[in-house]
């Protein structure tokens, strides 16, 4: 049961499964250093560095897409190792760009330090990097706990964005004073991760019904 | 200053609306009969 004969795929495929795991590793790495809850963007340098971290993962995905299309030419044959390493890239920059803004709408004790600083992004590559060799292990044994992970992931991460919009749409910005108190926002924004998901699931029924998508 | 307003029965109801939430969810994914896998799959399934 643990390490099963035939391979069977991750519910999220490699970008995803970076940035996803690589949003969440990082803002759990920070919140062990105690820096999870602060509300200050990083320095401009570290912003710069996250928004070409982003840029990477674009320009891997353009040059998946042209590879795709077979028509315009392309720089080189994309890998799985690729997409996951910079879907990596983009889940440490949501990170350090996404968790302030998701600390500023939940969080009352208002903590300004900066989230990231250098050394902070230098560890959330080496997370990666375990994360990374881990998934290239391909060792069954870490099938279901990676899938437990990247599937819970999926809801939290769209929840967490969700919370976000509405706690400021209803005014309760800053409602969390301890962990108990981020129970009842991040509900309601998972609820509507969740009816977003099933709508995304039928849309794709609809037009592919169960087939891989390619 | 401390609040010591008293909590409205309501108050102490919704307080639990985020608990009961997730514990039905995580509950209900646990004893949905499908395989795990499939389970699993079927939740990033529109991504």
């Amino acid at each position: 049961m643990l390490s099963p004969e035939i391979p069977r795929q991750l519910p999220l495929e490699a970008r995803d499964f970076g940035m996803y795991i690589g949003f969440f590793s990082t803002w759990a790495y920070l919140f062990a250093l105690g820096r999870g809850r602060t509300k200050g963007m990083p320095p401009w340098y570290i912003l710069l560095t996250l928004v070409i971290f982003v840029g990477i993962m674009g320009l891997d995905g353009i040059n998946a897409f042209l590879y795709d299309l077979k028509v315009l030419p392309h720089l080189y044959t994309p890998t799985l190792q690729l997409r996951l390493g910079t879907g990596f890239l983009t889940g440490i920059a949501f990170a350090g760009i996404l968790a302030p803004v998701i600390n500023f709408s939940l969080w009352r004790a208002n903590d300004q330090r900066p989230i990231m600083e250098t050394r902070h992004v230098v560890g959330a590559l080496l997370i990666a990097a375990v994360w990374f060799a881990i998934n290239e292990s391909g060792w069954g044994i870490w099938l279901y706990p990676l899938a437990i992970i990247t599937s819970a992931s999926t809801p939290l991460l769209i929840g967490l964005i969700n919370m976000v919009f509405l706690l400021s749409l209803f005014r309760k910005e800053g409602i969390a004073e301890n962990w108990r108190g981020v129970l009842n926002p991040l509900a309601a924004g998972v609820f509507c991760a969740l009816i977003e998901l099933g709508v995304l699931a039928l849309m794709r029924y609809a037009v592919l019904g169960t087939t891989v998508l390619p | 200053m401390e609040n010591n307003a008293p909590v409205s029965a309501r108050a102490k109801l919704v307080a639990w609306a985020g608990p009961v939430f997730f514990i039905v969810l995580i509950v209900g994914f646990v004893f949905l009969p499908f395989p795990l896998l499939d389970k699993l799959h079927g939740v990033c399934f529109g991504i």
